[in-house]
């Protein structure tokens, strides 16, 4: 993707629509764990913190104001990935046809990743009809009423307008009687009899319907992992010029976030920062976990007064900032330490990894269908979501009768090694 | 045979302090080494799920082996010139006393060190040994200690190695199968019995999905049988996941229409 009418090579659009076996993770040359190991050795054999500078310079820097952090680190705005899932349909419609094309595709987003939103966007621009998802009653329904209200099957391929069904993981439930909806509506749509359509998927709702209900190979895309070029390019660059220029910093290293701007190619690559490489390994490539914790993570520094030296030409450290009494300019945006994971309880159980996978693999669940789930008792049940709540593990989405429970992003990717250490289904992201 | 005791005696080499002092301090470490390595190993194993755990405990007997092992080794050539006549003469005094005095411990014993390499258990296997069930929590040097479901602590000589079977229900691996039994009356849909008993193991959240899911058949005189074979996540879970299958398998059946039924005890006897 370039643009020959730009004076310098355009960085490719981080947004890209993938198979599932074209997903890369991006990986990090020194781990964060061999990281946090190393730094507590240091401690242990040294007796001082390696990153005591760091960390005094931490102290001075503060969170941004939630106007400011809307305007640095807005949204995602989704429509960009269905851009690129309109050019990936695209260029495949354009191939000769083949073994691999398909009518009907699964977009397969890791959590926290909207594919219902990427849809609903690529719904609007192609004008596809967006099925309406069923309830809990239909998917426990004995007779597929919810299938028999989905529109006809087109007559004319050339009329055929593609059908979105956004949720999957809304048509089945983790239950014995939950499963009858999900394996007919999938018959139905690989089988062609609801013509050319797009279903979105949780990544963790699509590893287990794998075990239910083999999908047909390379029907699944995804959405390719980011890394630290990509988030640089997507949380940074848009900042980085005009008047209002905001110049983004690492607060360990006080050196700026974004590579030089005549840097290209590999070399641009090397030259991304390894907050950012870091960043995308540890979010495991997912935008949408990354927005979260760049958002978490940016600090600024208080009010600049002028300088006091005649000093200029590279920016100051934080910490020789905070070191020399000076304080810096709004124009210059810190990217904080990591942010230290919600730890679990000591007494983690069964128990407890029932409740994450049933919401993981479900996306959301309200109180009383994941006590229709799961073996644990309704009031125990309730005591440990209170429990796993006030420790940052779990949270509410909605209100009321609509009240749902999640895990949220910045719990995800503990929750997510405690599943995987105890040998339960994880997604492949 | 008194004078042979001068030859007997010939073969031990005449220890000084410094030779005593020798032998204790390899004897202190070997015996630390093996203090610390079952402590810390079980320790650790037991904040770690899965494969992990698994082979870290079964690592515990065979590690105190090559301890022994090595502090042996060590402290032989400092007690007895190791000549092939000496350590014949040894071996024969030390064969004619075990004979004796100390068969089934020794026995016991030896077949520690045949377990060690045999593995017919290991720590956080699940056995049944001797007509006990539980999980294999230490395999000492002569005896072998199961936790049963009761939280009983079974403590059984390995010398059953020699006589008795030994059934493994994991054998070394992290996982393990769990049958769970349906009994119903025949006038029933058996091919529809069968698909909602599979979506009952399938949606247990105690399954572990990198193993079968097996539903059988058997007609019985008194109805039929059904038998759901699946295995989950931590052997530890295996009658929490039958329960699970049990309760939620009866609710299936009964929804479409497959009455229980409770075998006729002097049918089944």
């Amino acid at each position: 993707m370039t643009d020959a009418s730009h004076p310098r090579r355009a960085p490719p659009s981080p947004w890209r629509i993938v198979t599932l076996d074209e997903h890369v993770r991006p990986t990090d040359s020194q781990p964060a764990a061999m990281r946090r190991r190393w730094r507590a050795l240091a401690r242990l054999l040294r007796s001082e913190d390696p990153d005591q500078a760091h960390a005094r310079a931490e102290t001075e820097l503060r969170s941004l104001p939630n106007v400011r952090l809307e305007h640095l680190a807005p949204a995602l705005d989704w429509s960009a990935a269905a851009e690129a899932l309109a050019s990936f349909l695209r260029d495949e419609s354009a191939r000769p046809p083949d073994a691999s094309h398909a009518r009907v595709r699964v977009l397969v987003c890791p959590p926290h990743c909207a594919h219902e939103q990427i849809l609903a966007h690529w719904a609007a621009r192609h004008g596809a009809r967006i099925l309406d998802l069923p309830d809990e009653a239909d998917v426990l329904a004995d007779t597929p009423r919810w299938l028999e209200s989905l529109p006809p099957p087109p007559t004319d391929d050339r009329d055929a307008r593609p059908w979105v069904l956004p949720r999957l993981e809304r048509c089945f439930l983790r239950h014995a009687q939950g499963l009858t909806l999900l394996r007919s509506f999938l018959a139905a749509a690989f089988s062609g009899r609801l013509g050319p359509g797009l279903i979105g998927c949780d990544s963790w709702a699509f590893a287990y319907v794998q075990r239910i209900w083999p999908l047909p190979a390379g029907v699944a895309l995804t959405l390719q992992g980011f890394d630290g070029s990509a988030l640089a390019e997507h949380f940074i660059r848009p900042f980085c010029s005009g008047v209002h220029a905001v110049e983004f910093r690492s607060a360990r290293s006080g050196k700026p976030l974004l590579p030089e701007p005549d840097s290209d190619g590999e070399d641009r690559d090397a030259a991304i920062a390894p907050e950012l490489r870091q960043l995308a390994a540890h979010v495991r490539g997912n935008p949408g976990l990354a927005w979260h914790y760049w958002r978490e993570r940016l600090r600024s520094a208080p009010q600049a007064r002028p300088a006091q030296d005649g000093e200029s030409g590279t920016a100051p450290s934080a910490a020789d900032t905070a070191s020399r009494g000076m304080t810096l300019g709004e124009d210059v945006v810190w990217l904080g330490e990591d942010i230290a994971p919600p730890g679990l309880p000591a007494d983690s159980g069964d128990d407890h990894a029932f409740i994450f996978h049933a919401l993981l693999i479900h996306r959301s669940l309200p109180t009383a269908l994941l006590a229709h789930l799961l073996p644990t008792p309704e009031p125990r049940l309730q005591s440990l979501l209170l429990r796993l709540e006030a420790l940052g593990l779990v949270a509410r989405d909605g209100g009321g009768e609509a009240e749902r429970w999640q895990v949220p992003p910045l719990a995800y990717l503990t929750v997510r090694e405690f599943l995987r250490s105890r040998s339960y289904l994880t997604d492949a992201f | 045979m008194l004078e042979d005791s001068p030859k007997l005696a010939g073969l031990f080499n005449s220890l000084d302090r410094s030779a005593w002092i020798e032998i204790a301090a390899i004897a202190a470490v070997a015996v630390l080494l093996v203090r610390a390595s079952q402590r810390a190993l079980p320790w650790i194993a037991n904040r770690l799920h899965g494969r992990a755990r698994h082979y870290l405990l079964a690592s515990v007997p065979l590690l105190r082996l090559v301890l022994i092992v090595i502090a042996s080794g060590l402290i032989l050539p400092i007690v007895i010139e190791p000549s092939l006549r000496n350590m014949v003469a040894l071996l024969g005094a030390a064969g004619l006393a075990i004979g004796f005095a100390l068969k089934d411990y020794v026995s016991s014993l030896i077949a520690g060190v045949v377990s060690a390499f045999e593995q017919p258990y290991r720590p956080g296997d699940w056995v049944e040994l001797d007509g006990h069930y539980g999980e294999v929590v230490h395999v000492g040097m002569r005896t072998v200690s199961l936790v049963t479901v009761d939280d009983d602590t079974i403590i059984v000589p390995h010398l059953k190695l020699w006589t008795s079977a030994v059934r493994n229900a994991n054998n070394g691996s992290p996982v393990l199968q769990c049958a769970a039994n349906f009994l119903v009356h025949p006038q029933h849909d058996a091919r529809r019995a069968r698909e909602v008993l599979e979506d009952v193991a399938l949606t247990s959240p105690f399954l572990y999905f990198d193993a079968p899911v097996v539903v059988s058949i058997a007609e019985e005189t008194w109805g039929t049988r059904y038998t759901v074979r699946a295995y989950p996540v931590d052997p530890r879970q295996q009658y929490r996941f039958v329960s699970d299958l049990t309760v939620r398998g009866r609710e299936a059946l009964a929804r479409i229409g497959a009455e229980a039924l409770l075998p006729q005890v002097s049918v089944l006897s």
